[in-house]
């Protein structure tokens, strides 16, 4: 499928690098403190403080089915339904801007991606956490 | 472009009008002689028209010139006010709402020409002489409030700023009393002073009367009864309430629903005295809204074939249902008390959307019926801002209390295992004990309770076993987000000065 020149950020998780949408609200920051929630999915972290906003941090590792102990600190941010989620991730990469999206029909999910130097970087869709983290049932 | 610049200002002022045009159209309704009232109109659709003008929106312009005309004719006496004059007036309420929608979505006018010649055909057929010149006496005495809107957005950007930097000042004034320096803690006490004036200040911006909303509803139950073919008058009790606009929005939507449903199936066919009341009340920490109308009632071995029926609930299970299980099935999806739907209500949809609507803003909707009518009663938690809470952890969990509910902290003597103890005496009192440990299911912490918190939550004398140190400090509560919806011993969650999240408990869903 097409999308004209749509900006994605990409980011490290156990070493693969993964690509999620530019959003308005898209920024990186560090996690000094989360705090855990009773009684919710194991792939949420707890909430943190930042710039005046709650935010619910999720485990990115978790979502992606990868069994890596989990230390991250960074965060990247972006809004669901005027809530604000976290992901924690390994490493910052560069921001870029990809004409066309692909389909990768072996995968379950994140089944989308684009190229990045001729190399697949797989997207994470804000929509499709909730299918693996159950927030919105 | 000026018009494009301002066209959002115009919207949102001529909503405003609007609403306050259908208000005073009601008071005219029953007080038709009422020459401030008409004076007042009139005031109000000159503004109006001003308004349009400088956007430029000729056929708006042209229209509220004829409703100009129509309302200076009344003025003057030289066209009576009778009901097919109401109904005009109310019509073109009905068409400036649509033009606005129609100017919100496209910048587009809708076409007012009929509209525009009917008040005009109402002007030749009913004033007894051409209006002449315009009175001076009410043009000149017109004048326009000056009203700034601010979206909603920016004022919670601004908030979290506030917030940010109030933490920010707790951090300071924590620092100063840890180092002893009095010079520093003196400034940073009275810029802790400024920064919380600051933000009531900017809370109060976003506070808006009950009445400010609630004065569209009666031009709403108005027209849908008109529709239903009913007479029905709506009292508003708001006992002069004020909420955050936000949640006013979101309330005004309930209440809608709540009201069709009164007009559409409370009251009956052909009922004389058909009425509907609306009470908003404060109690403790929350708003309760009352939604009562004196009609049929809801029908229950009705609600309960139906359920029977969409199979929602089994036979079998219908014959050990309690009242209060019956009550619930009227929120669900597809349950509807009406026998058909219309174009107002009885699709089976709309109290379930209410419920999860009241549930959005963490609040309860109960219902009670009989013969003599329906009550709705919605109760919303109150937002709480800034205060001192009572901290502790539990397990790996940073837990509080407002202060204000502690009257006293008991060390105890030794560990002390709470798991299944349902009482804790205290100086020849019984306390009801509030178990955490066991709420949350963590066994592993029944032995280790070092502290009882002595409790008093409306009447109720509670015991709070608490497994950590504890403290008390100032914390500034925020929106809560959305993952803590499903945890109903959850109130809300909020930040210490060190940018701590805290969980703040709801004492009424522990008890």
């Amino acid at each position: 499928m097409a999308s004209k020149g749509k900006k994605y950020i990409l980011f490290k998780v156990d070493g693969s690098t993964w690509a999620m949408p530019l959003l308005k609200d898209s920024q990186f920051f560090t996690c000094t403190e989360i705090a855990p929630i009773p009684a919710v999915d194991e792939a949420v972290r707890g909430l943190t403080y930042h710039n005046g906003k709650i935010i619910t941090v999720l485990n990115t590792a978790k979502i992606l089915n990868l069994n890596t102990e989990e230390k991250k600190k960074t965060c990247l941010l972006f809004t669901y339904n005027n809530d604000n989620y976290g992901l924690l991730i390994d490493e910052v990469k560069d921001t870029v801007k990809a004409t066309r999206t692909f389909s990768d029909t072996k995968k379950k999910l994140f089944k989308k991606y684009i190229r990045v130097k001729k190399n697949k970087v797989y997207i994470l869709e804000p929509v499709l956490i909730w299918k693996v983290v159950k927030i919105y049932d | 472009m000026i018009s494009q610049k301002y066209k959002t200002f115009y919207l949102g002022t001529a909503k405003k009008q609007l609403k306050k045009l259908s208000s005073l159209l009601l008071s005219l309704e029953k007080n038709p002689e009422g020459g401030i009232l008409i004076e007042n109109i009139f005031r109000l659709v000159h503004s109006m028209k001003g308004a349009a003008a400088t956007m430029a929106y000729k056929k708006t312009v042209t229209f509220l010139h004829a409703l100009e005309d129509v309302v200076e004719a009344a003025y003057h006496k030289q066209l009576s006010i009778d009901q097919s004059t109401i109904d005009l007036l109310f019509k073109t309420t009905e068409s400036l709402e649509k033009n606005l929608k129609s100017i919100a979505k496209s910048n587009k006018e809708i076409n007012l020409s009929k509209e525009t010649r009917d008040l005009k055909n109402c002007c030749k057929h009913k004033t007894s002489k051409q209006i002449v010149k315009r009175t001076k006496s009410i043009v000149d005495d017109v004048h326009l409030d000056v009203e700034i809107s601010v979206a909603p957005n920016k004022l919670n950007t601004l908030q979290n700023y506030l917030d940010d930097l109030l933490i920010n000042v707790m951090k300071s004034k924590a620092l100063a009393q840890k180092e002893g320096d009095a010079e520093m803690l003196s400034m940073a006490v009275s810029t802790d002073t400024i920064v919380n004036n600051l933000r009531r200040e900017l809370e109060r911006l976003r506070i808006v009367p009950l009445s400010d909303v609630l004065s569209s509803l009666p031009y709403l139950v108005r027209s849908i009864a008109k529709n239903e073919n009913k007479q029905v008058e709506l009292n508003i009790k708001d006992n002069d309430l004020s909420l955050d606009k936000s949640i006013l929005d979101q309330l005004v939507e309930i209440l809608i629903q709540l009201l069709k449903n009164a007009v559409a199936h409370g009251i009956q066919e052909g009922q004389r005295n058909g009425r509907v009341d609306l009470e908003a009340n404060l109690l403790n920490d929350q708003m309760q809204i009352i939604v009562k109308d004196n009609g049929q009632g809801v029908k229950w071995q009705e609600i309960l074939d139906k359920a029977i029926k969409k199979k929602v609930i089994s036979r079998a299970k219908s014959k050990k249902m309690t009242l209060a299980q019956i009550k619930e099935l009227i929120f669900m999806p597809g349950i509807s008390a009406a026998k058909a739907s219309n174009i107002v209500s009885g699709r089976g949809m709309g109290l379930s959307l209410v419920k999860n609507k009241v549930e959005d803003l963490d609040g309860d909707i109960n219902v009670d019926s009989s013969k003599k009518g329906t009550t709705f009663t919605i109760t919303i938690p109150l937002p709480l801002s800034i205060f001192r809470s009572f901290n502790f952890q539990l397990g790996q969990f940073n837990m509080a209390i407002p202060l204000l509910y502690v009257n006293k902290v008991v060390k105890l003597k030794k560990l002390k295992n709470f798991y299944n103890t349902k009482t804790f005496d205290y100086k020849r009192s019984k306390y009801k004990v509030i178990s955490l440990a066991k709420k949350l299911d963590m066994p592993d912490l029944k032995a280790l309770a070092k502290y009882v918190a002595l409790l008093k939550y409306k009447d109720t004398k509670l015991a709070l076993p608490v497994y950590s140190n504890v403290n008390d400090r100032e914390v500034v509560m925020k929106k809560s987000p959305h993952i803590l919806k499903s945890l109903d011993y959850i109130k809300g969650v909020a930040v210490a000065s060190d940018g701590q999240v805290i969980l703040i408990l709801d004492i009424n869903n522990l008890i």
